[in-house]
């Protein structure tokens, strides 16, 4: 019997039975109507979700339907919907100018009028002009914006201030709520929370057979809760060795009694807990929800939701402002202002060590480097300046530091009687701020201080280093926060490369050489765990002496390069320093901006050529490999057993096998066994010679990585070595003078990696400078090392590719693509000067070189509609794909001049034929303007047939809307053939 | 429900109870609770064999929601279960009874999840095989999940000793 799949009914004729889909057997038919039921419940779009079928439903028609519709009706139905798109788009922009206007502008704006108040208060007078704003977004914006100092500017600035302002007060609600979420998936936190609420319950316990015996006036009336504890404990203990008999049935009473107390406890709790978590989803769903978040927004609903969300929004922010930051900051700043006051003794106090420890630098490193600068003898005479950003952000650090200590003083001295849920509260909020703070000083702080510390190791390149420190200096302190983004930005990228580096070395190394790097990709590690597990005390030293191992490599590994590259070439043929005309202040604006942006583009474009992963690896592999090979390290890094390099001074040690060991056997690794793995010493004395040696050198592997601290924070825990097994460890060799060669190692490969990435650096910008000097001094007014090296670097990589195949054919192929991808550029280039450029300039005045900026917005553009799959060019698109489908390499060269032959015609055509129409009308204008003109005239002209089929289509589209608007009067399901 | 047309959920489940005692599957009984309510479901689930809840059986009620087959129903043991996709207040957890807009764990895809399509026996089906092969991505029972994957022994005892205390041992 055929029944419908959703209801089980049967055919009636009122209701026949469909077979809509793929589906077969008892779930072949179906309803019309149950099935629309079902596609609207479960919001998936009309498919069937079993076999993924689209349902086909075509609309009934009312029979009265005219042919043609009236033009009258058209008008009429058109006039509605213009008037109705218009009023949602009035909306919105009223939505948006309410949230991104007006909304910054009276944020940012009461955000300084608080502040201003503070200052009024707390600052000398003399100093409270200088501090009218907390320069909070201010310091982000390119100096541009503050210039012209007009009206428009001023409201744009502090739009753009409230802006950050609010998006930093969404990141401060946000974080924590995630870091919540993580925090109680961890399973060693969950059971932190369960034991606080047995500790309670076992309290109550207590506390309730105390007061049943003060009832019954017995003999522990005057006992205490944490007797009656003890008592309970060692009660359970005395219960299994049956004494006390009498006592026993007694408490038994008690206990059962309690015990039901206890579960009625828990249940309720859990209850709660429920309720609580409902409660709590509930809102989160609703936040979550788009429908609620566009309401609010004001998107949607009535229009005067939008005030009430809007005064809910002023309301959280104000409250926000005066709780985070305002009244910290007035906290600390009275506390400073009162120690500005009272302490005058603290500035001579700092001026006199500033002087003794300036005295003793100048002393050992001469005074070029320190020298006795305006800039530094006013910077003395003011220890303190609270004008600045920093010390605004000090200030409100002392703020929370003054409350929180206040905060622990109260728990420490009237110890309050918290409930559980208090007492978990705070355990949460504990762990929160503790993952936070360890977050956020692994993946802010920490990038930050190594951007800093390669921004100082590099700076030799770039002219003298003692001038370039306080020019730097001076700058930071000017633009704060654009520096402290910047060299963000630098130290992840420098940590991501590192992190990078040491996966390759693993991944040719043999595995367990890095066993005391911890792999990111190791499954069982898990950090929100971790972090709150070990104690602060250990994590903060575990990231102090990984920074210390960071900034020792950095500073050897690089700092000494540079310097000795400054000492070397800066006197010779002019190759240092590096001009790199980097003005922080203006950075988001500034050439190096773009360049570098363009860079990364084509670099992304380059490297999809050339597989720069494979050639730094077999690079890597080859000089390792050489260098293990001179060594006779080859068995001890590959596992790799050369008899030519045993030696019958060298000895066999056991060393981890695999890069998850456990840390805590460290101490056991490294003890000297023969081939067969018999070890030499016995194995129960704890400390050999061998094991002393091959822990000293494990420090000096370790080194230059972040985890080694593991080591020493392993073995200081004082906790029992837990003993080797054999899968823990392999038997490998190692040469006599074990610890040098590994030195040796280190040296070579840190010798070759100066010497690629300088050749890396060095090659592209010589390049540039080349070309720069040959051929295009006259194209360029200005030309720093930045266009050097953006021009520099595809040539440089071309040449590579040339280079390195062997084929005569492919490297020909090469040549030819080249050219063409540089007739293309100037093409590209010609076109955007006289569609673009030359109109712009009519408006505004450039003293920019006008080739120039032509080849960089040509090359914008083509790498532009290289990577923007909505931007298909009609011809050139997928010709260009079918050039280069397979790479450079095996570029299909029929398509290749297919499309050199087009887009050489197309731009001929787009560039050259305005330009004769333009001549020919000059012969009746008579005025040079028509050259410039025609460009943009016949752009728009050659656009408007494409604007009228558009608009053509959408004419019909929505005739046949109409339609089904006004005259469906039902859908028929269709069954499936 | 005198005096009422019997809504389509009720027409559904009497029509699927018919079908279970005409057919019913090896090691599950179910029936509604009450002849006038078919919204309320009791069931008795056997342990699978080769598995630790053999010899085990296992009241369960199913709760059908009025809009029934559109969303799914909910599938609760009224006994001890100690099992990685069970919560401890003995709601079960499995794919199929989730409805397709809701993902608690956000990795079931839209053909796992509840479908008209399913029915009384075929839910009952894939919790028999759930208890034989517990679902390691989505927890209900965390602890559970815990145990299951690193001490095999200690959760098979746990389970035996649930499986003696369904069946009053």
């Amino acid at each position: 019997m055929e029944t419908c799949r959703i209801c089980r009914c049967e055919e009636t004729p009122e209701e026949p039975l469909f077979y809509p889909c793929k589906c077969s057997g008892s779930i072949k038919y179906v309803h019309q109507g149950c099935l629309q039921e079902w596609l609207t419940t479960s919001k998936k779009g009309q498919v069937c979700e079993l076999c993924n079928t689209k349902f086909l439903f075509t609309k009934i028609y009312s029979p009265d339907m005219p042919r043609d519709i009236p033009l009258g009706l058209f008008s009429h139905q058109l006039s509605i919907s213009v008037l109705k798109s218009t009023k949602t788009w009035l909306r919105y922009f009223l939505v948006a100018c309410k949230w991104l206007i007006l909304f910054p502008i009276i944020t940012s704006g009461f955000f300084f009028k608080i502040f201003k108040f503070t200052h009024q208060l707390f600052i000398e007078e003399s100093l409270v002009d200088n501090i009218s704003t907390f320069p909070l977004g201010r310091a982000l914006l390119p100096q541009f914006f503050f210039t012209d100092g007009g009206l428009y500017s001023g409201l744009f600035v502090m739009t753009f201030e409230g802006l950050v302002i609010t998006s930093a007060y969404l990141l401060t609600v946000i974080v924590p709520f995630f870091v919540r979420e993580w925090v109680l998936n961890c399973f060693a936190f969950r059971q932190e929370l369960d034991r606080i609420q047995e500790e309670d319950i076992k309290q109550r316990h207590a506390q309730a057979v105390v007061d049943v015996m003060r009832r019954i006036g017995g003999e522990g009336a005057n006992e205490d809760v944490e007797n009656v504890i003890d008592a309970l404990n060692q009660f359970q203990q005395d219960q299994r060795n049956n004494v006390q008999h009498d006592r026993q049935v007694l408490e038994e009473m008690r206990r059962m009694q309690d015990q039901i107390n206890r579960l009625e406890d828990q249940r309720e709790q859990q209850a709660r807990a429920a309720r609580r978590d409902d409660d709590e989803l509930a809102a989160l769903d609703a936040a979550a929800e788009d429908n609620t978040l566009m309401a609010f927004l004001g998107f949607t609903g009535p229009l005067k939701a939008l005030w009430q969300a809007t005064f809910t929004a002023y309301t959280l922010y104000f409250g926000f402002t005066v709780i985070l930051l305002f009244s910290p900051y007035t906290i600390g700043r009275a506390t400073m202002f009162t120690i500005e006051k009272n302490v005058d003794t603290i500035n001579y106090c700092i001026d006199a060590i500033q002087g003794i420890i300036m005295k003793f630098l100048r002393g050992v490193f001469g005074s070029t480097w320190f020298p006795i600068s305006d800039e530094l003898t006013s910077y003395n005479t003011k220890f303190y300046n609270p004008t600045t950003f920093g010390a605004h952000a000090f200030e409100v650090l002392v703020g929370y530091t003054f409350v929180a200590s206040l905060v622990y003083l109260y728990m420490k001295i009237s110890k309050p009687k918290l409930s559980v849920d208090a007492k978990q509260l705070l355990k949460l909020l504990e762990a929160i701020v503790k993952v936070i703070t360890m977050f956020g000083v692994e993946l802010l702080v920490f990038p930050f201080c190594c951007g800093l510390l390669l921004h100082v190791s590099i700076l030799p390149l770039f002219g003298n280093f003692s001038d370039l420190w306080w020019e730097r200096l001076a700058q930071f302190s000017m633009f704060p926060l654009t520096n402290i983004v910047l060299h963000w930005v630098i130290g992840t990228f420098y940590m991501i490369q590192f992190a990078m580096f040491v996966s390759m070395c693993r991944g040719q190394m043999r595995p367990g050489v890095l066993y005391f790097v911890r792999n990111p990709n190791d499954p069982s590690y898990q950090p929100v765990q971790e972090v709150l597990e070990k104690s602060m005390y250990f994590q903060f030293k575990r990231i102090i002496i990984s920074g210390g191992m960071y900034a020792v490599f950095i500073g050897l590994c690089i700092g000494i390069v540079t310097f000795a590259y400054q000492k070397l070439l800066s006197d010779k043929a002019g190759l240092l320093p590096l001009s790199l005309d980097v003005a922080l202040g203006d950075f988001w604006l500034s050439k190096p901006f773009f360049h570098v942006g363009l860079h990364v583009c084509l670099s992304l474009w380059l490297s999809s050529q050339i597989d720069g992963k494979q050639v730094a690896n077999y690079t890597w592999t080859q000089i390792l490999k050489r260098t293990c090979a001179v060594l006779s390290l080859s068995s001890f890094i590959f596992n790799d057993d050369q008899n030519s390099e045993q030696d019958p001074k060298g000895s066999f040690v056991r060393a981890p096998c695999s890069d998850s060991v456990s840390l805590r056997k460290s101490k056991n690794f490294f003890v000297e066994v023969t081939k067969d793995d018999v070890p030499i010493i016995p194995e129960k004395i704890p400390r050999t010679e061998t094991n002393a040696e091959a822990d000293a050198d494990s420090g000096s592997i370790a080194s230059n990585t972040d985890t080694a601290t593991e080591t020493t924070g392993a073995t200081e825990n004082g906790e029992e070595v837990p003993p080797l097994t054999s899968s823990d460890y392999v038997v490998v060799y190692t040469p006599p003078r074990f610890q040098p060669r590994i030195l040796a190692l280190l040296c070579t490969i840190w010798i070759c990696g100066a010497l690629c990435i300088t050749g890396l650096v060095a090659a592209p910008i010589l390049t540039g400078r080349f070309l720069y000097s040959v051929i295009l001094n006259n194209l360029w007014s200005e030309f720093s090392d930045i266009e050097a090296f953006s021009i520099g670097a595809p040539i440089a990589a071309g040449f590579y590719l040339v280079a390195s195949t062997k084929s005569g054919a492919i490297a020909s192929r090469f040549v030819l693509v080249f050219l063409s991808g540089i007739a293309l550029l100037i093409a590209t280039s010609a076109a955007c000067e006289m569609y673009v450029l030359r109109v712009v300039d009519i408006f505004i005045d450039s003293d920019t070189s006008t080739v120039a900026r032509a080849i960089s917005m040509g090359f914008m553009v083509l790498v532009a509609a290289k990577y923007a799959p909505s931007l298909h060019v009609p011809v050139l698109g997928p010709l260009f794909t079918q050039t280069f489908q397979n790479g450079i390499r095996t570029c299909n060269l029929k398509a290749l001049s297919k499309l050199v032959i087009t887009s050489s015609a197309l731009s001929l055509l787009v560039v050259a034929l305005p330009a004769m129409i333009g001549l020919v009308l000059d012969g009746f204008f008579q005025t040079h303007f028509i050259h410039i003109a025609i460009y943009p005239v016949i752009l728009a002209l050659s656009i408007i047939p494409v604007v009228w089929g558009q608009v053509f289509q959408f004419l019909e589209l929505y005739e046949a809307q109409i339609r089904d608007k006004l005259y469906t009067t039902g859908e028929r399901l269709h069954n499936r053939e | 429900m005198s005096g009422k047309r019997p809504s389509v959920a009720q027409k559904r489940l009497m029509k699927e109870y018919k079908q279970f005692i005409s057919d019913p599957p090896q090691g599950i009984s179910a029936g509604p609770a009450d002849e006038d309510n078919f919204l309320l479901w009791e069931c008795l689930i056997q342990g699978p064999d080769d598995t630790p809840y053999e010899g085990g059986l296992f009241p369960a009620t199913l709760k059908f929601p009025q809009d029934y087959p559109l969303s799914p129903p909910v599938m609760k043991f009224t006994c001890e279960m100690y099992h990685p996709n069970i919560y401890k207040d003995g709601t079960v957890c499995i794919s199929i009874l989730h409805a397709p807009g809701d993902d608690p764990n956000m990795y079931e895809s839209a053909s796992e999840r509840w479908s008209p399509i399913q029915s009384v026996d075929k839910i009952l089906l894939s919790v028999m095989s759930m208890l034989a092969e517990p679902n390691d991505e989505s927890g209900a029972n965390i602890d559970a999940s815990k145990m299951w994957r690193d001490d095999q022994e200690q959760f098979v005892k746990i389970v035996r000793g649930t499986v003696r205390k369904a069946l009053g041992l």
